[in-house]
């Protein structure tokens, strides 16, 4: 099924039942783990749904959101949710809102997605009881 | 001839008042008589602690006296008023059980000496306890009721059933799972039995160690009854009432004592994790991981989850549940501004983000279905998925690509902001 998807006079078909299909399967995964789905909705939309980014980047927020807005809720319904917790958490990604745009501005993206690369990996075969 | 009536009615209701006191007072008189008279019977155990209020990290220092000739050979340490919610999956019937009344913090300590007599079929065997802790701690399925029941440490699980009132259950399915529902509610665990089964092991799925629950230590009796041992309270300790019960065996054992834990700033004490912690380390977690995500542009989330559970033990369920919401904020102001230069597509993103409200439903169900180290799996997965990811957007090609793309972004932005100032005028 394809939906047209109309931006600034631009027309695009796109798959819906892929988008929809990983989208929900995004949302279950990130949802279960606690993290925003971004990094993962965005290839979805670009490679996969064969939009162009500049349609993707605030239609991809949007999206999310309605997987955050659900599941933060579903979970403060369930009683897992810690309000002080919570509190600093958010403090601390609005404030690294204002502050890492700053530092970014000064550094290589391609050398900061490389050190990432590393971090992630390592954190990731740590949680799989690969590494120590 | 009324008048007389309720004379004899009043002196019926004073004679009866007369009785009811004299019986009370003699029953009371015999209760503070039992003591005195029954002390032959009943074995006296007395615990004291060092102490009334401790802070975490602190040691504890109980002492007490027994009986001469027996021993003192497990002690047991309950936060009594800190209490956490507790879930868990039981994989054999698929049924699932809930209770909000586990205690925070528990510690069974087991002398390091005592040997566990089992009855097997009539002959009893004798085990030296510390063989079987070194047998169960090298297992990572080890079950709380057999480990219980052949250290004989049951004879010490004493508070957490009286703390639990109540166990809810449901019998789940797949099939109700994947439309987000916990199943059919069954009845309430009402019987003692299932209640003491059940609390133990919910209590292993909140301290999931054997050492964390059981403790092998030193508890010295002298042979004139005193004995001593020591317990080191956790930095991560939670606040408010604990007791503690010295256990010689299952009919012997000492009313709890008291004392109380004191969390002070900058330590807080958090009741939905059920931990202590300074607040400072969170927050500029929190801070460094989140600012590093922006640049990096992806959430903090993915690399802030796991360091939460590693770094601060807090279970998994409490920091998804916690780590969510907080991204509310940076989205809702993300779309904001987005919406202000008309640069969403509002079909595209309400069409995919219904789908991913459904999952978004399902997700925090799941989460309390798995276990922590299937919560690990699952996120190592998916750092792997995204470290790859992030791998190939930094390979030339795909360089090459987004800058071309970057200023065609670029391009609309200006485009749609100017579009914007010009209807605004």
């Amino acid at each position: 099924m394809k939906m047209t998807v109309e931006f600034w006079g631009e027309k695009f078909e796109a798959n819906i039942i892929i988008g929809a299909i990983g989208g929900f399967i995004i949302a279950v995964a990130s949802s279960l783990g606690g993290f925003g789905g971004g990094p993962f909705v965005v290839p979805l939309m670009t490679v996969i749904m064969r939009l162009p980014i500049y349609v993707v980047v605030g239609s991809s927020l949007l999206a999310i959101f309605f997987n955050t807005l659900m599941a933060s809720s579903r979970y403060y319904f369930y009683g897992q949710t810690d309000v002080v917790l919570f509190l600093i958490m958010a403090v601390g990604a609005v404030s690294a809102g204002f502050i890492g745009p700053r530092i970014a501005k000064r550094l290589s993206p391609i050398w900061v997605k490389r050190v990432a690369v590393i971090g992630l990996t390592y954190l990731g075969l740590k949680l799989l009881n690969i590494l120590p | 001839m009324g008048l007389q009536r309720l004379k004899s009615a009043f002196t019926l209701l004073l004679s009866f008042l007369i009785i009811l006191f004299i019986n009370s007072t003699s029953f009371s008189q015999e209760k503070q008589g039992q003591p005195e008279t029954k002390p032959a019977e009943v074995q006296k155990v007395e615990v004291k602690l060092d102490k009334e209020v401790y802070k975490g990290g602190d040691t504890v220092q109980i002492s007490g006296k027994v009986s001469p000739g027996m021993k003192v050979n497990f002690v047991e340490i309950t936060s009594t008023e800190a209490k956490v919610q507790v879930g868990r999956l039981d994989r054999k019937d698929f049924k699932f059980y809930l209770t909000k009344e586990i205690p925070a913090f528990y510690t069974i300590i087991i002398n390091e000496d005592y040997v566990a007599k089992i009855d097997k079929n009539g002959t009893i065997e004798e085990k030296p306890v510390k063989e079987i802790y070194a047998k169960y701690k090298g297992n990572k399925k080890w079950r709380i009721g057999e480990f219980l029941k052949e250290s004989n440490a049951e004879v010490a699980f004493i508070t957490p059933p009286k703390m639990v009132s109540e166990i809810k259950v449901w019998k789940t399915s797949v099939l109700r799972s994947v439309i987000g529902s916990r199943g059919e509610p069954q009845p309430s665990l009402t019987d003692k039995k299932d209640i003491k089964r059940e609390t133990a092991r919910l209590l292993q799925a909140r301290m999931r160690e054997l050492a964390k629950l059981f403790v092998l230590g030193k508890i010295t009796t002298k042979e004139d009854g005193t004995f001593t041992a020591t317990f080191k309270l956790p930095e991560n300790a939670p606040k408010g009432a604990f007791t503690v019960i010295a256990v010689v065996d299952k009919d012997v054992k000492s009313d709890p004592a008291k004392f109380r834990c004191d969390v002070s700033f900058p330590k807080y004490y958090f009741p939905v994790a059920g931990t202590s912690v300074n607040i400072f380390g969170p927050f500029i977690l929190a801070l460094a991981i989140c600012t590093f995500g922006v640049i990096m542009g992806a959430g903090g989330g993915f690399i802030l989850n796991p360091l939460l559970i590693l770094i601060y033990k807090i279970p998994h369920q409490v920091v998804a549940g916690s780590v969510m919401p907080s991204v509310l904020f940076s989205q809702g102001a993300g779309i904001y501004n987005y919406s202000k230069i008309g640069f969403i597509s509002w079909k595209l993103g309400i069409g995919v983000g219904i789908f991913m409200a459904l999952g978004g439903f399902i997700g925090p169900l799941l989460n309390q279905y798995v276990t922590l180290d299937e919560y690990k799996f699952v996120f190592g997965i998916v750092l792997l998925i995204l470290a790859a990811l992030m791998l190939w957007q930094t390979t030339p090609g795909y360089i090459e690509k987004s800058k071309k793309e970057k200023a065609i972004l670029e391009e609309f932005k200006r485009r749609a902001a100017a579009a914007k100032a010009q209807k605004g005028q």
